[in-house]
């Protein structure tokens, strides 16, 4: 198959482009992700190509554009909408919380939700508040949603064809940090990527690193520093945080019996707990040292030159590795 | 103080309290005797479902009920006045709207007892006229923009379908209130907004949701016309929702404020302690369905007798699905936790099924009960 070097954020638009001349069920909505292209140009060039029909400026309301997709799931359309921030999404949690994640059970399946929300989420961009939320865990949380969060331009696009595909309502959230920060082969033409399938990025036999969306970068960086020193990190990217594919991290850290989670996210009741939680169940015996989280701190969001305090960096995650191979 | 719609002079009227009635404006209706039999039909039904609904919930059978006394005719007279391939995202407390449509009885109930609803057709193209609707929400004002974009879907697909969809005032306070009009405006979506301001939102009257006369005077904002209509009067809801539907069929969304009023408690588990008698007494005096049987009376179509009948049957009718429903909700299992929530399901919701079966094997469903 054909392959062209795409940024994550390209990648996107090429999915989003693709299962529209696929599918003519599927519509985009949102605020400015028609004539601009969206505000990251996530849907750059999809206005062109498929017009005011189908790519839709919508009033400036985030319960508005999340009760319309909602709405037109159930008439049997597949709506992509864009929320800008996934700080944003907040204004729109009513909506998904109370409808879009227990339509399918309230109906019992009559009404399926099949609607992909898409939000950048993450910092590292220096902008105002809101704009650098991690909030993926109450997501999970919350039963009846399916949350992605790809770190690659490939992933990118497989996910987010499979969620468009998928009968149920999937959050797609998109590090905004590295939407332009690297290139790679992406497929042309369609392919899915499987929800609920995590990918290890560098097998290794001394400690798992798990983590996802735009932390993966500092995490093999880390991987590959102390690698110097002859430690040898397995990095397995979740990729899809519900449902967590327990399995992959489960067996990688019967082997390691060490790790370490790494996110973005504040700290307390963050997934790292969960993940710890699932290791303690599924694998105790095989623990040789505590498991260490390197997260985000329980603070407000940091804004401008305070976020390098706040995310993940690999001098952090360097320091957590070491840690728990010494012990 | 209660609101009144003789105190507006644009409050449209065709059945006044006594009765008495506007014979051209009836006539115009192009409504069979049949039809106007049948709004009465669905009248009584109603409030013999809520009787019956009343006195489970006081033996314990049902968890809870929301009750309609006083509003039937500001459900019924829209819900008559929609199209078989027309959509009506009603609220709960709606019988009368749900009944007119064809739903049965049983299944209002089951939603009371099970918190599910469940549809019979396999698909859109063979629903019911009753079946086309969404799931009931319980997040008052979500409905409206989740309804802006069911009708918008519909739109794209080239469909000749109106949705009409309801709120109450309290609802109406809600920021999604605004998102909904104004999408369907401002998208030029065919949906018609029922305001069901029966005054009371549990204990918080009308004066304190709004500092405005009406509801209807909303539509402005949205950039299409609003109507006000004595919501006690079942033939000027019908025809105020006819006509407020062919506005949207042709591309101009409508706000409908039917102005009635909550004569019974806001629940079952609503004391009911908060308000004067003085205004549930005067519009006990405006009664829907007096009002409408004076007039049934008047031009023929039913008598006393009839109306004993009628009412008869309808409780009948209520009282046999009532024991049809709690003996089909009887019979849930514990597995049914886990249907449907997801529409492709993940391996740990199978993993967490087996383990409550597991459970409930080894230690007995009693043991789950309380």
């Amino acid at each position: 198959m054909a392959a062209e070097k795409l940024t994550l954020v390209e990648a996107v638009a090429e999915a989003i482009h693709d299962e529209m001349a696929e599918d003519e069920s599927v519509v985009l909505l949102g605020e400015d992700v028609g004539r601009s292209g969206g505000v990251f140009r996530a849907t750059e060039g999809v206005y062109d190509a498929f017009g005011p029909e189908r790519v839709i400026d919508t009033p400036l309301s985030e319960t508005g554009i999340a009760g319309a997709a909602i709405g037109l799931a159930a008439s049997g359309m597949r709506p992509i909408a864009e929320i800008q921030f996934m700080g944003f999404t907040y204004a729109a949690l009513e909506q998904l919380f109370t409808r879009a994640a227990r339509m399918n059970a309230r109906s019992r399946g009559q009404f399926p939700c099949r609607m992909v929300l898409r939000a950048p989420f993450g910092g590292g961009v220096r902008a105002p508040d809101l704009h650098g939320e991690s909030m993926e865990a109450i997501f999970v949380h919350h039963p009846g949603f399916k949350v992605v969060a790809p770190s690659t331009p490939h992933d990118a696009k497989g996910l987010l064809t499979a969620a468009i595909r998928d009968p149920d309502p999937v959050m797609f959230f998109e590090p905004k940090k590295i939407y332009r920060s690297f290139r790679e082969d992406v497929p042309e033409g369609t392919y899915e990527t499987p929800i609920g399938e995590a990918a290890v990025r560098r097998e290794g036999s001394d400690v798992s690193v798990f983590t996802w969306g735009a932390s993966t970068r500092p995490t093999q960086e880390a991987a590959e520093a102390v690698a110097g020193e002859g430690i040898d990190p397995e990095v397995v990217d979740l990729r899809t945080l519900s449902p967590m594919d327990t399995g992959t991290i489960v067996e990688s850290f019967k082997k390691t019996g060490r790790a370490v989670v790494v996110h973005e996210a504040p700290r307390t009741g963050g997934l790292a707990g969960e993940i710890t939680a699932l290791l303690q169940e599924e694998a105790l015996y095989y623990q040789e040292a505590p498991i260490e989280r390197v997260t985000g701190w329980d603070a407000v969001y940091p804004l401008y030159e305070l976020e390098d305090f706040q995310l993940p960096n690999a001098a952090r995650i360097e320091e957590a590795i070491r840690s728990v191979v010494e012990v | 103080m209660a609101r009144f719609p003789e105190e507006y002079d644009d409050c449209e009227r065709i059945l006044a309290p006594d009765g008495s009635y506007d014979a051209e404006a009836v006539a115009a209706l192009d409504l069979t005797d049949e039809e106007l039999r049948g709004m009465y039909g669905s009248m009584i039904q109603a409030r013999a479902l809520e009787e019956r609904g009343l006195t489970l919930q006081r033996q314990g059978e049902f968890h809870f009920w929301m009750e309609c006394r006083g509003l039937e005719a500001s459900h019924v007279g829209p819900a008559a006045a929609l199209s078989d391939r027309d959509w009506m995202n009603t609220e709960w407390r709606q019988y009368g709207a749900q009944i007119q449509r064809g739903r049965p009885l049983e299944d209002i109930l089951l939603f009371w007892l099970r918190g599910y609803e469940e549809w019979a057709a396999d698909s859109i193209a063979e629903m019911e006229p009753y079946e086309r609707r969404m799931p009931h929400i319980v997040a008052v004002g979500t409905q409206l923009p989740q309804t802006a974009g069911l009708m918008w879907g519909r739109k794209l697909q080239g469909k000749d379908e109106v949705g009409l969809v309801s709120v109450g005032d309290g609802g109406a306070s809600k920021g999604d209130f605004h998102a909904g009009l104004n999408f369907a405006g401002a998208l030029e979506l065919p949906v018609v907004f029922l305001l069901l301001n029966n005054q009371w939102a549990i204990s918080t009257p009308v004066e304190r949701q709004t500092a405005a006369d009406t509801y209807a005077d909303r539509a402005a904002g949205y950039g299409f016309e609003g109507t006000l209509v004595d919501g006690n009067d079942v033939l000027a809801t019908y025809r105020a929702t006819k006509r407020a539907v062919e506005a949207a069929r042709a591309g101009e969304p409508h706000l409908l404020e039917v102005l009635t009023y909550r004569r019974g408690a806001h629940s079952s588990s609503d004391a009911d302690d908060y308000r004067e008698n003085v205004d549930i007494e005067a519009w006990r005096e405006r009664d829907p369905i007096d009002r409408y049987e004076t007039f049934l009376e008047d031009r023929g179509l039913l008598g006393p007798d009839d109306f004993e009948s009628i009412r008869e049957a309808a409780e009948e009718r209520a009282r046999e699905a009532a024991e049809s429903a709690l003996e089909i909700a009887e019979t849930q299992s514990p597995e049914e936790v886990f249907d449907e929530v997801f529409a492709n399901p993940p391996d740990y919701v199978d993993d967490q099924r087996e383990e409550l079966l597991d459970l409930v094997d080894r230690h007995g469903e009693a043991a789950f009960r309380w």
